[in-house]
């Protein structure tokens, strides 16, 4: 691993100046972003490790990875992991079938080449030296990680939900985020031209290891506070009334003091906003709360709780 | 500002957070990079790049407010310097002695101790007060180092205390062979529940890519060459056999291990999809086949009737060496090739017999022994623990008292 930092700034750093651009112009990109998003996000962009972001479900992680592509106007590049993902889908396969088809088609070339040979032998040594041709970038179906890598814009690298990986993949991971290079073994090393901006996302539902940990910055995005949903709804929703917007992000912070089986995420609170609008709602009266909770909520204990808080 | 630092990060690993030599380095160039002139960005420049868990975020904030704070200087020199017992840590630990007290807001390039002090803390630059201010250095070092042991000491306190809290990925951590209030208990099964469902997803995922196997680039080549056509039409696997493995589960039942034994039993029952089959036999000083009842049972409320199961003596002395001896008379006809022994027990058997033989014969006529021990290793052997006797004929002794070990258990007995 190297720690030197990077000693010319790339473009994105140079785009991304202080924390307070980065707070300026993730708000400008309609993403609301505490101090602590800004600096951890200013940071990893200047010193190019990788963000592990961790969070309840639906407070923006996976957003703050489009969100960076996007400011950065560099590609987003997604990984979703899930249970069983090995290295064919996450970084390269050769494609068998192409490779197929090209030997079918290049029968008589390789006939005309094969007829000069006389022994068995000679033809081996000849194939050999011509099968380079069939295991050529040509054939290498790049996945999310090897596309990341040899990409020659910038990149970002969204590996969302981590978590439910397994642990193996967790270990191959490393060597990538702390090298960024792949060796293929029929091609050698594919080194990163640049190095991807590469943004990890976690649910916590099961605690990773502590060499992935070590290797990136750490930030953890919890529910908004008040005022920060109450911006993030007048952003999202820009067409809702102020006093409707408060009552609905009032409503919504109280309904997640509640101990519920799943508390609404922003995500959800937006839907619910987007629906009230749509619903030519002024005021949140309980008879309007009745009858679309179920946007808000997704768990039927959940809603009879809820419920009962806002009868109170 | 480095030296500072680094001496934060000591403080850090002593509170307990892992803090790395690359994680210290990842410190250093940030704060180069945002610079010291907002003490909030400090914070989290330092908080991103050190900690890399939100539940440790309470101990670092409360710690970098007290190392990294502005020492009260001007009221000391008002005629009360000895006036620090009401000042926290990090206040005495911004010393004058190294000329450089953390300001952030005003403090100036650094320069040697006594040519410039900052204006903030010194009103004075005499060198008696000087010397005075050493000795007052020395004394809060002292003083600083007492309080650190004290507040060291309340958070590792409440540290232990904030344990039994059962949020979702504290449950992961948690010790499981503790008593659980009751209302925590059904979330606990509902844990398992979901755990062996993750486990069995990851088992139909093994099977099924076991199913077609790993394509076979020489055999297909071959296989090409001997049809004749020069094309390899017909590709070929690397198929690996997984085939399901009866388990019998031979769980210890006294009053210690009694709440893990419950646990084992829910998630091997909720497990059984994956196996051929699968066979529960408790005991504390003789063998009780439990599977019919288990069969029917609602967890976790019918688990109190295996208290009164007839034949079972809850209240006995656990005797392993019995156990395995009637467990290697009655149940070896059952055993077969692809069988495996799952045994939970602290193997603390109360000065009997140890019996191994009875163990190490069993082994000879089953795939794998599987023992999990409930107890931390460090206890493993000590008093009348004899895993030390049993370990040679098993294949695997587990840890198995939190619910990761748990997990990890039920994932070998897959693997197996």
């Amino acid at each position: 691993m190297t720690h030197t930092p990077p000693l010319s700034p790339s473009p994105v750093a140079r785009r991304l100046a202080s924390v307070a651009d980065v707070s300026e112009q993730f708000t400008a990109a309609n993403y609301v972003c505490s101090k602590e998003t800004a600096t951890a996000v200013f940071l990893m962009v200047h010193l190019q490790r990788p963000l592990l972001v961790e969070g309840p479900p639906g407070v923006g992680k996976t957003e703050l990875a489009k969100v960076l592509a996007q400011t950065t106007e560099a590609q987003l590049i997604r990984l979703q992991c899930y249970e069983g993902l090995d290295e064919a889908k996450a970084l390269y396969e050769w494609e068998y079938s192409k490779q197929l088809l090209y030997v079918q088609m290049l029968k008589e070339q390789l006939g005309s080449l094969l007829a000069t040979t006389t022994s068995l032998n000679d033809a081996v040594a000849l194939l050999q030296r011509q099968e380079s041709a069939f295991f050529s970038r040509h054939f290498l179906l790049p996945r999310p990680l090897l596309q990341a890598i040899v990409a020659s814009q910038p990149t970002v690298l969204l590996i969302d939900e981590i978590d439910r990986a397994d642990q193996e993949f967790e270990a191959f991971l490393l060597e990538i985020l702390s090298d960024f290079q792949v060796s293929v073994p029929e091609l050698g090393t594919l080194q990163a031209t640049q190095r991807p901006l590469v943004v990890l996302t976690s649910n916590a539902t099961r605690s990773l290891s502590e060499a992935l940990k070590r290797r990136c910055f750490y930030l953890y995005i919890d529910h908004p506070t008040l005022a920060t949903e109450l911006q993030i709804v007048q952003r999202k929703v820009p067409d809702i009334d102020s006093r409707l917007a408060t009552h609905i992000v009032q409503f919504v912070q109280r309904v997640r003091q509640l101990s519920l089986r799943k508390p609404p995420s922003i995500s959800e609170t937006l839907d619910w906003a987007l629906a009230l609008v749509v619903l030519g709602a002024s005021v949140l009266s309980r008879d309007l709360i009745v009858e679309t909770l179920n946007i808000l909520l997704k768990d039927k204990d959940d809603i009879a709780r809820a419920l009962r808080e806002a009868g109170r | 500002m480095t030296s500072r630092i680094v001496t934060f990060i000591r403080l850090l690993r002593t509170q307990g957070l892992p803090v790395s030599v690359a994680e210290s380095l990842d410190a250093l160039h940030s704060v180069s990079q945002v610079g010291v002139h907002d003490r909030d960005l400090l914070r989290l420049t330092l908080r991103t790049a050190l900690v890399k868990s939100h539940r440790d975020f309470p101990t670092f904030d409360a710690l970098f407010e007290r190392f990294f704070t502005v020492p009260r200087r001007r009221r000391r020199q008002r005629g009360q310097p000895q006036a620090s017992t009401s000042t926290g840590v990090g206040q005495r630990l911004a010393l004058p002695q190294n000329g450089l007290p953390f300001t952030p807001a005003q403090r100036p390039p650094p320069t040697p101790a006594s040519a410039h002090r900052p204006a903030q803390v010194s009103h004075s630059d005499t060198p008696e007060i000087a010397s005075e201010e050493t000795d007052q250095a020395w004394q809060a070092l002292a003083e600083l180092e007492q309080a650190w042991q004290e507040h060291m000491a309340a958070t590792q306190q409440s540290r232990a205390a904030a344990v039994p809290e059962h949020t979702d990925t504290q449950r992961a951590q948690s010790r499981i062979d503790r008593p659980f209030p009751p209302d925590c208990l059904a979330d606990m099964y509902r844990e398992v529940e979901r755990l062996a469902a993750r486990l069995l997803s990851r088992q139909a995922l093994r099977t099924r890519r076991a199913q077609t196997g790993r394509f076979d680039v020489r055999r297909t080549v071959l296989r090409g060459l001997r049809s004749g056509t020069e094309v390899p039409f017909t590709r070929a696997y690397r198929r690996r056999k997984i085939s399901k493995l009866r388990l019998i589960v031979l769980c210890d039942v006294s009053g210690s291990v009694w709440q893990v034994s419950t646990f084992l039993l829910k998630l091997v029952h909720t497990l059984q999809a994956a196996f051929a089959s699968v066979r529960s036999l408790v005991f504390v000083n003789s063998v009780v086949e439990v599977t019919e009842l288990f069969r029917r049972m609602h967890f976790p409320e019918d688990l109190e009737s295996l208290r009164h199961y007839p034949q079972l003596n809850l209240f006995g002395l656990s005797d392993f060496g019995r156990v395995f001896y009637q467990f290697s008379q009655d149940f070896v006809q059952d055993l077969r090739r692809d069988t495996v022994v799952l045994i939970l027990g602290d193997a603390r058997n109360n000065a009997f017999d140890p019996q191994a033989w009875a163990l190490a014969e069993v082994r000879q006529s089953c795939r794998r022994i599987i023992w999990l021990n409930p107890e931390p290793r460090r206890e493993w052997n000590t008093g009348d623990s004899i895993i030390a006797a049993y370990a040679p004929a098993c294949d695997q002794v587990l840890e198995c008292w939190t619910f990761e070990h748990l997990a990890q258990a039920a994932d070998a007995l897959l693997r197996a």
